[in-house]
């Protein structure tokens, strides 16, 4: 006697449920074909017990059926909003690099121009890092570091210093030399100490000129700018 | 007293579109697609209260889910159809919301296939061969 009650049930709740959805339709213009939908539903709850008597419970086929209908109109999975959403995000990030690097190089360009007219240094780059300073919002970023390559001084002055420097910065690669030229070969390795200690002094100053300007103009710290000079091809940070 | 929330908004906004149509009836237009999707989103958690009541109802009660599940689905087409068809009348496109309607009907007519497959199939089925 328990298929009669459970089929009894089934009933029951599947009129109930037509009934209810009959009560809250909202016009007229669907009622007839929610009916005809409704009443199928009440016909197959009615015969379920003979349908499963020779095929398979309606139930199950029914879920199957439905199934396929909902896996035939699948969305490719390029259409699925997270796909769709991590692409933005992509997108977002690569636009805010491209817009930082933009705005890094106008920057550097100011900077380049600032420091050539205000210290009259020959300025070869300028090259600025910035980062945004809150994740995601391209409208707030901060200047992370400064780098300036500053050019040997004057033209002919440099000319000379490459000149006088010569023996030194040729030496370690004329092996040959080396041995022919050491008698005098301390005293201009000497004599070039001087000169580059001279050249550090010298450099000293121009950069902490250049640092002092830019620190007073664009609000930098001091770590945050670093300045080369393109002479010493050894970059060493002053 | 929700009700009267409702009923202050739908009037509300029907006063507004009132005094507005003669100047921009496309504000008009606007205004009352916005009070009747608030109305809407705000009906919303009262029916899912209604929907899990009957889920448990039925689960508890030992009937098949799939019942339930197909006739919640006719109801969410006949309701979201009858919606945008209405909007859209209101905006004066009377063909757009008979097309919508149509389409609302069609949909609710292929949820009918399946049953009607495995009632067929079952009557075949008993007729001797």
């Amino acid at each position: 006697m328990e298929w009669l009650s459970g089929w009894l049930k089934s009933v029951i709740m599947v009129v109930m449920f037509a009934a209810f959805i009959d009560l809250i339709l909202p016009s007229k213009t669907m009622q007839r074909y929610v009916r005809l939908v409704l009443s199928m539903l009440i016909m197959l709850a009615l015969l379920s017990p003979i349908i499963s008597l020779l095929t398979e419970s309606p139930e199950k086929q029914l879920a199957l059926e439905l199934e396929q209908i909902e896996s035939s109109k699948d969305i490719p999975k390029e259409a699925e909003l997270e796909h769709i959403l991590a692409q933005a995000e992509q997108l977002k990030n690569v636009q805010q690099q491209q817009s930082l690097q933009w705005a890094g190089e106008e920057i550097a360009r100011q900077m380049k121009d600032q420091i050539m007219t205000e210290t009259g240094e020959a300025v070869e780059e300028v090259e600025v890092v910035l980062t945004a300073s809150r994740e995601g919002s391209a409208n707030s970023a901060v200047i992370t570091s400064v780098e300036v390559r500053l050019k040997g001084a004057d033209h002919g002055e440099a000319e000379e210093k490459i000149a006088e420097e010569e023996p030194g910065g040729v030496e370690p690669v004329d092996a040959v030399r080396i041995d022919v030229k050491l008698d005098y070969n301390g005293s201009d390795q000497h004599k070039t100490r001087d000169e580059a200690l001279e050249v550090d002094a010298e450099m000293e100053a121009r950069t902490a000129s250049v640092r002092e300007l830019l620190q007073k103009r664009w609000d930098l710290k001091t770590d945050q700018i670093s300045i080369y000079s393109s002479e010493s091809e050894a970059e060493s940070k002053l | 007293m929700e009700i009267i929330q409702v009923v202050g908004l739908g009037l509300i906004a029907t006063i507004l579109i009132l005094v507005i149509k003669e100047q921009k009836p496309i504000f008009a237009f606007l205004l009352a697609v916005t009070a009747s999707v608030m109305i809407f989103l705000f009906l919303i958690g009262k029916i899912g209260v209604v929907i899990r009541m009957l889920e448990d109802l039925a689960e508890s009660s030992g009937v098949q889910v799939i019942y339930l599940k197909t006739v919640l689905k006719i109801i969410g087409i006949a309701y979201i159809a009858e919606m945008g068809a209405q909007v859209v009348r209101d905006a004066g496109q009377e063909s757009i919301a008979s097309k919508i309607e149509m389409a609302g009907k069609v949909l609710i007519l292929v949820l009918a296939v399946p049953i009607i497959s495995i009632i067929i199939e079952t009557v075949l089925k008993l007729l001797p061969a």
